[in-house]
């Protein structure tokens, strides 16, 4: 599984992960830092999956990446609430912890456009394309 | 044949900003906002909101409605607000990009010699020109004096409106992360630092977390608070 980590991830989740068999890599090792939407939207769908952290904003409104989840994209959405905890180690394991099921709906959905890990990755919900389509304004 | 698929909107039409984002920036309520989009002054239509879910504007809706404030300041009723804004529209070509440093795609940039902005055009600078002073070249029609003028103070407000005093470390293109206020070069949302910063996490954290100075999450934090306030 090849993942790309966007910058609000750390890079050294990236390199952990590489270390791990998986080779990942950060938006910033690819010299993409600021780049726009349209940039970056373009090479989701290179890698098995982009990884995103995100705390508040509405799934629905995010206009840019939901265009790519419907071109072809799958996209892992790490989510914390409240003070739980979003340092490195905690990135990794809320990877780790919920892998065998990342690993086994991006290789055998064919419509899987969205994984969802909360609870320090003890949840995961999965979401097509079809449901992410509805969602564009 | 293929089915035909619906033109997407592009990033200054498609709806990606909540009112909740712009209002405060624009220096209007989200209830105006809101009143404005069904009075069809704004370009996105007016819905109904489904329980759970925020308005929606465009970037052209957002420059619209500090076009309508700057409007109302300057003494334009009510009843005359949709006319003048649609006027730039006539008047303008892409005049909402003007306030992203931008006119038809050229950079603008100040002169040296004069209190106007020029508009870049290729090695032909000059070209056009968007004045302080509310004129283009000296060939300006009267009644669209308002319209550069309310054009102009946009421009120099930057794209954070009346919270531009922020621009250095925070900046808004509706080509980065939709629209929403990031820090500027990176596609880091201020709102995120905003939040870790209220769940406890120290500024030196934040910087380090998502390879930033501490001036830029001090900035986008006060840039958070000053919208929240």
């Amino acid at each position: 599984m090849q993942l790309l980590f966007d910058e609000n991830m750390s890079p050294a989740a990236a390199g952990i992960f590489s270390l791990l068999g998986h080779p990942s890599l950060w938006v910033g090792d690819l010299d993409l830092l600021g780049t726009p939407d349209e940039g970056l939207a373009p090479l989701l769908a290179d890698y098995d999956a982009f990884v995103t952290f995100d705390l508040h904003r509405q799934l629905s409104e995010r206009r840019a990446i939901n265009q790519a989840i419907v071109d072809g994209a799958n996209v892992i959405r790490l989510r914390i609430r409240g003070n739980e905890p979003d340092d490195v180690m905690s990135q990794v394991r809320m990877l780790i912890v919920p892998w065998a099921r990342i690993e086994n709906a991006l290789r055998n959905r064919r419509d899987l456009g969205l994984l969802t890990i909360t609870d320090q990755g003890l949840r995961v919900r999965e979401t097509n394309r079809a449901t992410v389509a509805s969602w564009l304004p | 044949m293929a089915a035909p698929t619906a033109a997407r909107p592009d990033v200054f039409h498609g709806r990606a900003l909540p009112g909740k984002l712009i209002a405060p920036l624009a220096g209007a309520s989200p209830s105006q906002l809101a009143g404005w989009a069904r009075r069809e002054v704004l370009e996105s239509p007016y819905r109904k909101v489904r329980p759970g879910r925020r308005r929606l504007y465009s970037w052209v809706d957002y420059q619209k409605a500090r076009a309508l404030v700057a409007l109302r300041e300057r003494g334009v009723s009510n009843r005359g607000l949709a006319e003048q804004v649609a006027q730039l529209d006539v008047r303008i070509e892409d005049w909402w990009k003007v306030s992203l440093g931008e006119y038809r795609g050229n950079a603008i940039t100040r002169r040296a010699d004069a209190a106007g902005y020029t508009i870049a055009d290729g090695p032909q600078a000059a070209k056009h020109c968007l004045c302080e002073t509310g004129q283009t070249n000296g060939h300006i029609a009267a009644n669209a004096e308002l319209a550069l003028d309310v054009v102009c103070a946009l421009r120099r407000q930057g794209p954070l409106g009346l919270l531009g005093e922020f621009s250095e470390h925070v900046n808004m293109d509706p080509r980065i992360q939709d629209g929403y206020p990031v820090v500027r070069g990176r596609r880091i949302e201020t709102e995120m630092l905003y939040i870790l910063s209220e769940w406890d996490r120290t500024t030196e954290y934040l910087a380090e977390r998502f390879q930033l100075t501490t001036e830029q999450v001090e900035a986008a934090v006060a840039f958070e608070r000053a919208r929240a306030s």
